[in-house]
């Protein structure tokens, strides 16, 4: 193939920028990972190779505690904002162009643009008075915050495939009889299905990594594992938060392998 | 409704009375009365862009009338959703489901028509002998060619046993051998499933081939019903003779009228006899259709009906096309079958007469 004089490869320091970004990108990763098998009891001072702080972790109450309460918190969530995102991407995508759908797509992704500080003092505010009404002070709350911000991420590529898909396919199906309902069932869910499954490991991924809203919205003792690591630095810490850390990468890396042999399969 | 859906024993006659769409400030179809009767093959036929994939669409329930209405076997359907309609379409591009397999597609109909797994087993294996694809069942459609999968969507929409099946441009995507050979196949199916067919087409040989009757459209309206002889050997109009096959359009002078017969006078001065559609008196400026094989080229004689030069003579295999300029000007067309001769005897720029075969001649509505 004939290499253009502007390709951008061929342009100059393209290789430095290349490698500088790479760098930046994942040597802090990498210094995370490998000083989770640090052997010492300090976070930088290095004593030989060990897998003593995973078992540590493992073994810690604590983390059990939050680890499993971030995993109720995402799936709930995940499910939630994927039924949520599900709907909201067939009634934007399913309809003639009218004024307003502009809006509706910002009011939908609003999430990402609203500073998460500023949702979280509001979400402080409404849900104090809420416990106060109600006397309930359950993981309820969390569920909810975490599936409201959860949304938009679900709801891309939802709607990408959605608005990628062939029209006449739904056609057809009321064509043959086909009520609404079963042609979402047996037509549109079907061919949806790849874009579903990645909106909630999306979503499922964003929840299991929040902080900000997490910190203000939870009740005592209902901390999730990112903000138990967070209460870790106020005291001595430990490389049993990079061992932690280390495991959430290795669970999410694992998410997007699965999620792309399974759309590989599809196609 | 859901018994005589499944045990058609006819087709569906389908009315359309006094349609007409609009889409924005866009109108699609103008005041458009049909109708459809049972068991027929019948072409809606016009150049892209006439309303007759709309009008398609109103039969089916994709699209509502903004006026008029639709009838089937004197019902009003117009208000009802495609799934409530006993009508089946085969979409221009197939549109087969693709996470289905062959007998899964073809069986679609008839399981959300909510038919027991046995009934549907039975349809789908009848179905698949229909259309040639024996054996074919457990394929996914994704693995078949264009001609199978034109097959399958036939069998599809044919399957829950329609009182209609509307037919939007199927052909179109298919080389011309395997469209030639679709052509019977589809004649076929109609005559031997009794159902009644509604074909969609811009392919005015398709139309002629397969029809039983046709209409022709344009601009939104109906131009002309008929059998494929009447489109062809009685156009009532320019757009319809133009739009069906070659033709030569010639002015002339009404002399006499007499019963359905009139006799006009060509700017050469021959007298010759022809049909007509509507009234006309004599002394009227008509214009008049005479189809290129039904003129021949001769030596140039006081007889000949029209005289002129040969400006181009084009070899088709079949048969030979002379392009010939009248005295007055214009250009007139005659082919003539070969021979096996190898020469057509005539030249280039020769002087000729042409003669007409008896009554040949169609007067055109203005």
């Amino acid at each position: 193939m004939f290499k253009s004089h502007f390709d951008i490869r061929s342009q100059p320091g393209f290789g430095f920028i290349t490698l500088f970004t790479f760098f930046a990108l994942y040597l802090p990763i990498a210094a995370l990972v490998i000083y989770s098998f640090n052997g010492a009891e300090s976070l930088s001072r290095w004593d030989g190779f060990s897998a003593r702080w995973f078992v540590a972790a493992w073994q810690n109450a604590a983390v059990q505690d939050a680890a499993i309460r971030s995993l109720i918190i995402a799936i709930w969530a995940a499910f939630l904002a994927t039924i949520a995102a599900t709907m909201a991407a067939l009634a934007t995508t399913r309809t003639t162009p009218y004024r307003g759908l502009t809006f509706k797509y910002a009011l939908i992704n609003q999430p990402l643009m609203v500073p998460e500080i500023v949702t979280a003092v509001a979400l402080l505010i409404v849900f104090s008075r809420i416990k106060v009404w109600t006397g309930y002070s359950g993981l309820g709350y969390l569920v909810v915050a975490h599936t409201a911000f959860c949304i938009p991420f679900a709801y891309l590529p939802i709607r990408a495939r959605l608005e990628s898909m062939d029209l006449t396919l739904e056609r057809a199906a009321a064509d043959l009889y086909a009520t609404r309902w079963q042609t979402f069932r047996h037509v549109t869910l079907p061919l949806l299905r790849p874009a579903v499954i990645a909106g909630f490991m999306l979503a499922f991924v964003i929840s299991l990594d929040d902080v900000v809203i997490t910190e203000f919205v939870k009740s005592g003792g209902q901390d999730t594992l990112p903000t138990y690591m967070l209460g870790q630095l106020r005291r001595e810490t430990t490389p049993e938060i990079n061992a932690i850390a280390t495991v959430f990468l290795a669970l999410s890396t694992a998410l997007v392998v699965v999620f792309f042999f399974i759309n590989r399969k599809k196609q | 409704m859901t018994e005589t859906r499944t045990t058609a024993a006819h087709g569906g006659a389908i009315g359309m009375h006094g349609i007409k769409k609009w889409f924005g400030n866009f109108q699609a179809v103008d005041d458009v009365t049909l109708d459809i009767r049972s068991n027929e093959f019948f072409t809606l036929l016009g150049p892209s862009g006439c309303g007759k994939t709309t009008l398609l669409r109103m039969i089916a329930g994709f699209e509502l009338p903004t006026e008029g209405q639709v009838l089937l076997d004197g019902v009003d359907i117009s208000s009802l959703l495609p799934n409530q309609r006993p009508v089946n379409t085969v979409f221009q591009n197939y549109a087969l489901f693709p996470h289905l397999t062959v007998a899964e597609n073809i069986g679609f109909g008839l399981k959300m028509l909510g038919k027991p797994r046995s009934e549907i087993d039975s349809v789908v294996n009848d179905m698949l002998k229909l259309v040639h694809l024996e054996g074919r069942g457990g394929n996914p459609v994704t693995q078949l060619s264009g001609g199978q999968q034109q097959r399958v969507a036939l069998a599809r929409a044919l399957a829950p046993r329609p009182k209609v099946l509307l037919l939007d441009e199927p052909l179109s995507a298919l080389d011309l051998k395997l469209r030639k050979s679709m052509q019977m196949e589809l004649k076929r199916l109609q005559t031997e499933t009794g159902i009644t067919f509604v074909f969609v087409t811009h392919d005015q040989e398709e139309a002629l081939t397969m029809s039983d009757r046709i209409a022709v459209m344009s601009t939104g309206t109906v131009r002309q019903v008929g059998s494929p002889w009447d489109i062809y050997d009685r156009p009532a109009e320019r757009f319809v003779a133009d739009f069906i096959g070659e033709t030569n359009f010639l002015e002339a002078e009404v002399v006499a009228v007499s019963g359905d017969r009139a006799r006009v006078r060509l700017s050469s001065g021959a007298e010759i006899p022809a049909t007509f559609p509507a009234d006309v008196t004599p002394g009227g400026k008509v214009t008049v259709v005479i189809r290129p094989e039904h003129a021949q080229v001769g030596a140039p004689s006081p007889a000949s009906v029209l005289r002129g030069i040969i400006r181009e003579i084009v070899y088709l295999g079949t048969d030979t096309h002379f392009h010939i300029r009248l005295e007055d000007g214009t250009t007139f067309t005659v082919r003539q079958q070969n021979a096996r001769s190898g020469s057509c005897g005539f030249s280039k720029d020769e002087a000729v007469g042409i003669n007409l075969s008896d009554d040949v001649a169609q007067i055109l509505r203005d």
